[in-house]
Parts: structure tokens; sequence; C-alpha cells
């Protein structure tokens, strides 16, 4: 295999890691939510999944009421975790994505919620990593805001 | 050249902006060493650049600090960064 085969090999697969953690963990709402509603509404495909335990979602919340908004990481998008392995059963990944706005505190727009579940310090690297590579990429952004239907999402990793 | 990238618990966002950071200095043909760790972590290091989302910035008292609106936006993370490594070279 030459080089650039098995860079696009990796490239391929990367995508396929995303689109294998988001397939039936995601979730479209139009109605206006807290942010509070929206991290539950985000997180519930990982909660009736088992993939993630109520007390993460709580974590969470307490967390970003702590700490403030950390889990904010774009104006249109929020990513809400926390350090609390004992509430995660394995690196998980939902996304809800919102055609009404979400104020998560002083950014009124979000509009794309992914929940996160973290083990440890580590196993979460590659997942992420792919997903900031995803989402840095101003196109792809903006398609996901306009996704309707899970097989759009997916279409786009 | 030492990177540090900031965030609440030092696990997911300034990973993510580690990721991009990275992309864009071998872009550039730039290298730095990099690292990505939570708020209280930072008073025990040193580093040349540190970076944070605006939500934190408040909470972060260090020289250099690049403070950034969003943490997936490669337009801005470049452009501050590369002001920010001409500014103290």
């Amino acid at each position: 295999m030459q080089k650039c085969d098995i860079i696009l090999e990796i490239y391929i697969q990367l995508g396929f890691m995303l689109k294998k953690l988001l397939q039936g963990n995601i979730v479209f709402n139009s109605e206006e939510l807290s942010w509070q509603e929206a991290v539950q509404l985000s997180a519930q495909p990982l909660l009736d999944g088992n993939l993630i335990t109520q007390y993460y979602l709580e974590e969470i919340i307490k967390s970003v009421e702590k700490q403030g908004f950390y889990i904010v990481i774009s104006p249109d998008v929020a990513l809400p975790h926390a350090r609390f392995p004992q509430g995660v059963k394995q690196v998980c990944l939902s996304l809800l994505v919102s055609a009404a706005t979400i104020q998560f505190g002083e950014n009124p727009n979000s509009k794309l919620v992914f929940c996160v579940g973290f083990v440890d310090d580590t196993s979460h690297m590659e997942m992420l990593q792919n997903l900031a590579m995803f989402l840095s990429d101003e196109g792809n952004l903006k398609k996901l805001l306009e996704a309707k239907t899970e097989s759009d999402v997916l279409n786009l990793l | 050249m030492k990177i540090i990238t900031i965030c609440g618990h030092g696990l997911g966002s300034s990973f993510m902006v580690e990721s991009i950071i990275k992309q864009i200095l071998t872009e550039e043909g730039l290298s730095a060493e990099l690292s990505h760790m939570d708020i209280s972590s930072v008073s025990t290091t040193t580093a040349d650049i540190y970076l944070v989302g605006k939500d934190l910035a408040d909470s972060v008292n260090v020289e250099n600090l690049i403070v950034l609106n969003s943490l997936i936006d490669k337009t801005e993370i470049k452009e501050k960064l590369l002001a920010k490594i001409k500014e103290i070279n």
C-alpha cells in the first residue's frame, strides 16, 4: 500500500469511527429548551443505551453550575461532559441538533450539543481529534447545522 | 516553544484545540511542544503561549494568553496563534 493510500485509509476509518459512535445516538429538537433540558435531551440516547448513568448527567449539570460554561466550545456548539468515569460505561458520543437556539450562559445561539462520555484521561482522544478536525471545517459545521435527519448527519462524516 | 491549551477539566475541549493547533503548525512548517490541561493545573507549569475559551478567560491569569471565541474555528485559532508567535519572537 502506498503512503497516500494509507493516509486515505486512516481518514476513512476516522470518519467511520464518529459515524459508528453517533449512529442511533442523534436527536432532533425544534422546541425552546433551557440549557439543562438541552443537556438532558442530548444525553438521552446514551442513557437509553446504558452507556452513561443518570449520575453522570447530574454531574455535568452540577459541574457547569459550579465552574461556569466550560462546555461551550463555539457560538454554535456545546460539548457537555464531566470528569466522572464511574458514570460512564465506555467512550461514547451523542448529538442534539436543535432548530431553536439554546442559551448556554452568555452564549445565546447554540444549536448543536454533543454529549461525550469519558472513562479515563486518554481513551477518548482519537474520537475528540476526529470531532475537532470535522468541526473545524466551516463547511461541515454549516451543513451539520442544516441537518434534518440522522442520515443527513451520518452522510457528512 | 511550548503551547498549553486550557479548559474546565483538561479532558475535552483543550485537547480539541490542541488537535487543531497541531494541524495548523504542520501546515505552517512550525513545531512546538503541545499540551492540554485544566485551569487548576496551569499555575504549576510554564509555557510560552496559553490558549483558553472566552467563558473561562477570567479564571486564568498568565502572560501571553490567547482568548478564543470559538475552540473549533481554525481561522480564528490560526490568526491569533500566528500573531502571538510573531509577537513573542
